[in-house]
Parts: C-alpha cells; sequence; structure tokens
C-alpha cells in the first residue's frame, strides 16, 4: 500500500487507512510507526465508519472514485499487481 | 382412454429425448466456446456459477438422461417403482428450476433463453406426468412456486435496503457515506476533503 501510495500520489491518489482495533491505540501508532507509513492513518474509536461501510472483516478495501462514487468494495488482501491495475484503470 | 395415456406415454419420453438432446448441444457448443443463448443473461449465469456453467449443464443433462432411462425401465421392468423415481426426479427439478427463474428474474434481471427453455421442457414433462394421473408432481410445482417467492422476498446481501438494527452494505456506484476521521496526528480529515482524487479507504486492524 505504501508503496502504491508513493507512485501514484501525484497522480491523484489519496489513501484512508482506517484502524479498527477499537482499545489499542499504542499498537496502531507503533504499527504506523514501523511501517513508516505516510498516508494519513486514524483510528476509528466509535466504530462509527466501521458501521457506516458495514465492515465485517480486515482487511477491507473500499475504493471511491474521483466524484465521490464507491466503486470496490474488497475483502481481503490486494496483491500489488491487483492494485496496480485498479490504480491505472482508475486514474486515467 | 387407453390410446390417450399411450399417446402421453411416448410424448414423455420424446420431450425427455428432446430435452437431452437440446442440453448435450449446449454443452457440445460451449465446449467451442459459442451458446444456443445469445442473451446476456446466460453469459452473466455462467459467470455466478462456482464451477462456470458447465457444471448446471451437466446436472441439466444427468437429470434428462435419468428421466430417459427410468421412462424405459418403468414400461420394461417395475412400473411403480420406476414412475415413482420419474415423479421424484421432477418433483426436484422443478424445485431447482424455482430457484433458476428467481435468480434470473430477482437477482441478475436479465433471462437466459437456453435457461429458460429447460424451464418449459420440465414444466411440460411434468404436466403430462400430470395427465398421466401422477398427482404428487403438485408438489414439484408447488415447491417451485414457493422458492420462486423466496427469491423474491430474500434481499441480496448487497442490497441497500436498511433494515432496523443491522447495518447495510453500501452499494457500488452509489456515493460513498461520508465520514470524519481523526488521525494519529490528531489531524482531522472528512471524506469530502479528499473529492477528486481516487480514494482508498483500508479498515485492518493492528491488535
Amino acid at each position: 500500500m505504501e508503496a502504491a501510495y508513493k507512485q501514484y500520489y501525484k497522480q491523484g491518489l489519496a489513501i484512508i487507512g482506517v484502524d479498527v482495533t477499537q482499545d489499542q491505540e499504542p499498537t496502531a501508532r507503533a504499527f504506523v510507526k514501523k511501517d513508516k507509513l505516510t498516508f494519513p492513518v486514524g483510528h476509528d474509536t466509535s466504530g462509527e465508519i466501521i458501521s457506516l461501510y458495514a465492515v465485517q472483516a480486515v482487511p477491507t478495501i473500499i475504493l471511491v472514485d474521483k466524484t465521490g462514487k464507491l466503486v470496490e468494495r474488497h475483502v481481503g488482501e490486494l496483491t500489488k499487481p491487483e492494485l496496480r491495475q485498479r490504480m491505472d484503470a482508475l486514474l486515467k | 382412454m387407453q390410446d390417450v395415456q399411450t399417446v402421453v406415454d411416448k410424448l414423455f419420453l420424446i420431450v425427455s429425448i428432446v430435452g437431452t438432446l437440446f442440453v448435450l448441444t449446449e454443452m457440445v457448443l460451449r465446449y467451442f466456446r459459442k451458446s444456443i443463448c445469445s442473451a446476456v443473461g446466460c453469459k452473466l449465469v455462467a459467470r455466478y456459477a462456482r464451477f462456470g456453467d458447465i457444471s448446471i449443464l451437466l446436472i441439466g443433462f444427468v437429470t434428462f438422461s435419468l428421466l430417459i432411462a427410468c421412462t424405459i425401465m418403468s414400461s420394461y421392468f417395475n412400473k411403480t417403482a420406476f414412475g415413482e423415481y420419474v415423479n421424484l426426479i421432477l418433483i426436484v427439478s422443478l424445485a431447482c428450476e424455482g430457484y433458476f427463474a428467481g435468480f434470473q428474474a430477482f437477482r441478475v434481471h436479465k433471462p437466459c433463453m437456453f435457461c429458460l427453455t429447460v424451464f418449459a421442457f420440465i414444466v411440460t414433462l411434468s404436466l403430462l406426468r400430470l395427465l398421466q394421473g401422477e398427482r404428487e408432481i403438485i408438489a414439484g410445482f408447488a415447491a417451485m412456486a414457493g422458492v420462486f417467492s423466496l427469491c423474491y422476498l430474500i434481499l441480496p446481501v448487497e442490497s441497500t435496503v436498511r433494515i432496523e438494527g443491522h447495518p447495510a452494505v453500501p452499494a457500488v456506484g452509489q456515493p460513498a457515506p461520508e465520514f470524519d476521521l481523526t488521525l494519529f496526528s490528531g489531524q482531522k480529515v472528512a471524506l469530502k476533503d479528499f473529492l477528486g482524487k481516487l480514494v482508498v479507504i483500508i479498515f485492518w486492524s493492528s491488535g
């Protein structure tokens, strides 16, 4: 994800990381630090976003296009090529 | 009366054979990546089947073949026993057809001509069976109506309809639900801040 972010940032990619762990903020912070994540990452403390997007498993990846429309909902990891393919198609 | 029964018996066998050939033709055509049906529905249905549409075709082929076998057997050997098998196969087929019809009508919203033809074959065979005085086939029609109605009644998981107490899954193609998020840096972001960009929202757990 971090690599994709660096590669596509200039073309208009934004990544928002939502940590769904309810009560382990220190772990999450350490994780962000360790992996040197540069995209915005936050904590869904109230669980509001989780229920808004009906997230039932992690990771869940949601793609929102430039007009704010939800274009894909993916449950599970995306491999680098899978991610690239989507970025290339949606950033055209 | 005896003559009418003989005609119905023969008709039943003929329709079963035509049905088998019909499914067989489609199987051969599918092998060459062609199809009897040119409607979008068929291609859609193929995509929804776990092992591709060949699995469904095989089931159809076996069903029709069994019908032929049991019909022939019942006229040569034990009429009652094999007649029961024919009824059983038809009742199960009618219930399954109820699902196929419901799936096309309420899920993919597109008809598949091939499936509908098979549907017609099964219904015709069942009606012929009724004409032969096999009343239990009515159970098959009842099951078909039941399964078909359930397809209408039960909403797909992706449905956006909110049921009390259960969060609805936001639909693909609809505006993504707006939210605010406080980042670890303390900064606040909202989804609308990212309009004009491709946004990837990742939900994960660090714990």
